[in-house]
C-alpha cells in the first residue's frame, strides 16, 4: 500500500515542481502564461538544474541520502520563493487555463481521457517479459537506491565498477530517480515503471497536441482529428523494436523513448514556430531549454540532435528577408549541441578522467 | 543493431539495416512507411513552399547526412554508432506529415465528409488498439522473445514470486549490504530491477561453462562447482561425491549467501535436506547457505 501512496505523492510532486520552475522561467522569458506550456518546459528546466547540481556530487561520490536531502530543501525553498514572488502570475495562468478549458471542454476532455486511458493501460498491462533492457536500465536506479551511491555499480550485475560509464554518467535523470527512491523508500520499479512512465506519457501527449493544434491552425476539432490520426499510426507501428512507437508502450521509461517521443517532436515544433516568427526570441529560449534538458535524458539526444538540426536548416533558411535571426538561432543551438559532444569526446578519449577511486 | 556489424563491412551494413527494418515490420507498418514516400510526392506536387522545404527538405537532408550507406559506414566504424544508428531513421517527420495531410483533407471536407472521415478513422483507430493489445504477441523484440501486453502481477511489474523471494531474502539480511545469491536468468531479469543489492554470483553468464563438478572442486573453483550443480551439469562426479557434505564445503567457500532454487530442480532434495529453507514461493525455494 505504501508504494501506491508514495507513487501518487511523487508523481504529483514532480509535476508540481516542473510547473513552478516552468512558470518562473516563462515569466523571465516573457512567454505566454500558459500552465501547460510551463509544465512542459519546466520539466527541462528542472532536469537541467538537477544535472548541474548532481553531476559534481556524483563524481565526488557523495552519498545519495545527502544529495537527496539537500535537493529536497532546495525544492522547498524554490517552491516557497516562486509562490511568494509569482503569486499573481500563477493565479493569472490558472485563470487562462480555466478559460481555455471552458471554451474547448469537449476536446480537452477527450485528450485528457485518452491520456489517462494510455497511462492506465501501460500501468496495468506493462508486463515486459524477457526485458533485459529493463534490467540494465532500471539497474542504475536500483543500484543507486540500494548502495547509496550513484553509478558506482554495474547496472546489470550489481558489482562495483572502476570507471563511470562515459555513455551514461551525463544521464542524470537516472540519478534523479535513484535519489527519490532512496529518499522516499520507493522501489526503483515503482519510480521508473509507474511514476516516470506516467509522466512521459503525459508529456508525449502535450507535445503531440501542440503539434496537432499547430497543423490544424488552431481549430480544435481539426486538431483532435489529427491527434487520433497520430495515435492510430503510432499504435500500428508499435510492433517492432526498431520503431519509436514500440517505446511508447513497451519501454516508455527509457531516456531514448523520452527523447524521440517528447524532445524531438517538440524541437521540430519549435523550429516550425521559429520559421513563422523569426524575431520571437521566446522560441529560441524554449529550444535552448528543451535541448539542454533533453541531454540529461539520453545519449541518443546528443548523437541525433546534430542531424536533426541539420535536417531542418534548409527549411529555416528559406525565410526570405528574415534570415539573420534564424541563422543566429541555428548557430546558438548548434553550439550547445557541439558543447555536449565535446564533453562526451573528452570522456571517451579519457582526457576527462572518469576513473572511480572510491574503492581505493 | 540486431546483427553483428563485423559481418557486414563497408556499405553492406546500411543495406542489412534496411533489410532487418522491413523484414521485422508487420505489413501495415511497411505500408505506412511507403505511404510517407507517396505523401512526400503529393507535397512536392500540391504543397506550399514552406511545406515542401519542411518535409521534403528535411527528408533529403537526412538522406544526405546520415541515412545512406557511406555515412552509415562512417558513423558505425569511426564513431561506433552501431547500437544507435537505426535511431537516426526516427528523425524523419513521418507521423507529422500524415497529421498534416489528414488535417488538410478534414479542413476541406464538407460536414458529411467529416463524419465519414471520423468513422473511417475510428475503424483504423480500433484496429490500432487491437495491434497494441492483442496482436503485440510476437512483436519483434530483437534477440529475446516477448509476450504480448499482459496484466501485471503487482505495482512492481515483476512476477509475484520474484518479489516474494527477494522479500524473503530482505527479511533475513541487512538490506543496506550486498547479498550474494545464486539464481537463474529468468529470476535475474526482474530481481536486479526490483532490488539492486541482491547480486547474482553467476553473472555475467548464467549457463553451464563446461566445468563439471569434479574438475571445479579439484581446481578449488568453488563458484564453478556451484554453477555446475545449479545448472544441473555436474558430470560423472567420480572423484567428489554429490552429497550434502561436499555441497556444504562448496557453499562455504563460494561465499554465496542464498540460493533461489527452482522447485523443479533435479537436486531439490539435496539442497533442501542440507540448508535451511527460508521460504517457498510459487516456483522457487529460498535457502540460506551462509551464516
Amino acid at each position: 500500500m505504501y508504494q501506491y501512496v508514495i507513487a501518487f505523492v511523487t508523481f504529483f510532486l514532480y509535476l508540481y515542481m516542473y510547473y513552478l520552475f516552468g512558470a518562473a522561467v516563462s515569466r523571465l522569458l516573457r512567454l505566454k502564461n500558459d500552465p501547460i506550456n510551463e509544465l512542459l518546459y519546466g520539466l527541462f528546466v528542472y532536469a537541467f538544474i538537477f544535472f548541474l547540481y548532481v553531476l559534481p556530487l556524483k563524481l565526488f561520490y557523495i552519498k545519495v541520502d545527502i544529495i537527496g536531502r539537500i535537493w529536497l530543501i532546495f525544492l522547498f525553498i524554490a517552491a516557497v520563493t516562486i509562490h511568494i514572488t509569482h503569486r499573481k502570475y500563477l493565479a493569472e495562468g490558472w485563470k487562462n487555463l480555466f478559460r481555455e478549458w471552458k471554451s474547448h471542454k469537449l476536446v480537452s476532455s477527450v485528450v485528457l481521457l485518452f491520456t489517462m486511458g494510455q497511462m492506465t493501460f501501460v500501468e496495468m498491462y506493462g508486463r515486459l517479459y524477457g526485458g533485459y533492457n529493463q534490467t540494465w536500465f532500471t539497474g542504475f536506479v536500483s543500484n543507486g537506491a540500494a548502495y547509496n551511491h550513484l553509478m558506482l555499480h554495474d547496472p546489470a550485475t550489481g558489482l562495483p565498477v572502476t570507471m563511470f560509464d562515459n555513455s551514461r554518467y551525463l544521464c542524470t535523470f537516472l540519478d534523479h530517480s535513484a535519489v527519490f527512491c532512496r529518499l522516499f523508500h520507493m522501489n526503483a520499479m515503482v519510480e521508473v515503471r509507474t511514476v516516470e512512465t506516467a509522466i512521459f506519457i503525459i508529456f508525449q501527449n502535450i507535445v503531440l497536441w501542440k503539434l496537432c493544434k499547430l497543423l490544424a491552425k488552431g481549430k480544435m476539432d481539426h486538431a483532435l482529428f489529427g491527434f487520433f490520426v497520430c495515435w492510430t499510426l503510432k499504435n500500428i507501428m508499435v510492433r517492432s523494436q526498431l520503431l519509436p512507437g514500440f517505446y511508447t508502450y513497451f519501454r516508455t521509461y527509457e531516456g531514448k523513448s523520452f527523447v524521440i517521443n517528447v524532445s524531438v517532436p517538440l524541437l521540430i515544433y519549435l523550429m516550425w514556430k521559429m520559421h513563422e516568427e523569426p524575431e520571437n526570441k521566446g522560441y529560441l529560449g524554449c529550444s535552448i531549454i528543451t535541448l539542454v534538458g533533453s541531454m540529461t535524458y539520453s545519449l541518443s539526444m546528443m548523437f541525433s540532435y546534430p542531424f536533426l538540426l541539420t535536417a531542418f536548416v534548409p527549411f529555416l533558411l528559406t525565410k526570405k528577408g528574415q534570415r539573420k535571426p534564424l541563422i543566429r538561432n541555428v548557430l546558438i543551438l548548434g553550439l550547445i549541441g557541439i558543447l555536449y559532444f565535446i564533453v562526451y569526446i573528452l570522456g571517451k578519449k579519457e582526457i576527462l578522467d572518469l576513473s572511480i577511486t572510491f574503492w581505493n | 543493431m540486431h546483427f553483428d556489424p563485423a559481418a557486414f563491412p563497408g556499405t553492406k551494413y546500411f543495406w542489412e539495416t534496411i533489410r532487418v527494418f522491413f523484414s521485422t515490420m508487420p505489413k501495415a507498418t511497411c505500408l505506412i512507411l511507403i505511404g510517407y514516400v507517396v505523401l512526400l510526392i503529393v507535397v512536392l506536387i500540391i504543397g506550399e513552399w514552406k511545406e515542401r522545404f519542411f518535409y521534403i527538405g528535411s527528408t533529403l537532408m537526412l538522406l544526405i547526412t546520415c541515412v545512406n550507406p557511406w555515412m552509415a559506414w562512417f558513423l558505425v566504424n569511426k564513431l561506433h554508432f552501431d547500437d544507435r544508428y537505426f535511431r537516426l531513421f526516427w528523425l524523419a517527420p513521418v507521423v507529422m506529415l500524415y497529421i498534416h495531410m489528414a488535417v488538410m483533407i478534414y479542413r476541406k471536407a464538407p460536414k458529411v465528409g467529416r463524419i465519414i472521415l471520423w468513422g473511417l478513422l475510428m475503424i483504423f483507430f480500433g484496429y490500432s488498439l487491437w495491434q497494441i493489445s492483442i496482436r503485440s504477441e510476437g512483436l519483434y523484440h530483437g534477440g529475446s522473445g516477448n509476450k504480448r501486453m499482459e496484466i501485471v502481477d503487482n505495482i512492481f511489474k515483476v512476477e509475484d514470486d520474484v518479489a516474494e523471494a527477494c522479500d524473503i531474502i530482505d527479511a533475513d539480511s541487512d538490506t543496506s549490504k550486498e547479498r550474494r545469491v545464486i539464481y537463474d536468468k529468468d529470476f535475474y531479469m526482474e530481481a536486479r530491477a526490483y532490488d539492486g543489492s541482491i547480486v547474482s554470483i553467476l553473472v555475467p553468464y548464467f549457463s553451464y561453462n563446461g566445468v563439471d563438478w569434479d574438475t571445479a572442486i579439484e581446481g578449488k573453483d568453488w563458484r564453478g562447482a556451484l554453477r555446475a550443480i545449479y545448472t544441473e551439469k555436474v558430470g560423472p562426479c567420480e572423484k567428489y561425491p554429490l552429497d550434502g557434505d561436499t555441497l556444504k564445503l562448496v557453499m562455504a567457500n563460494a561465499r554465496c549467501d542464498y540460493v533461489v532454487l527452482r522447485k523443479t530442480s533435479q537436486y531439490y532434495n539435496l539442497w533442501v535436506d542440507n540448508f535451511p529453507v527460508l521460504g517457498i514461493t510459487e516456483y522457487y525455494v529460498v535457502l540460506k547457505t551462509l551464516e
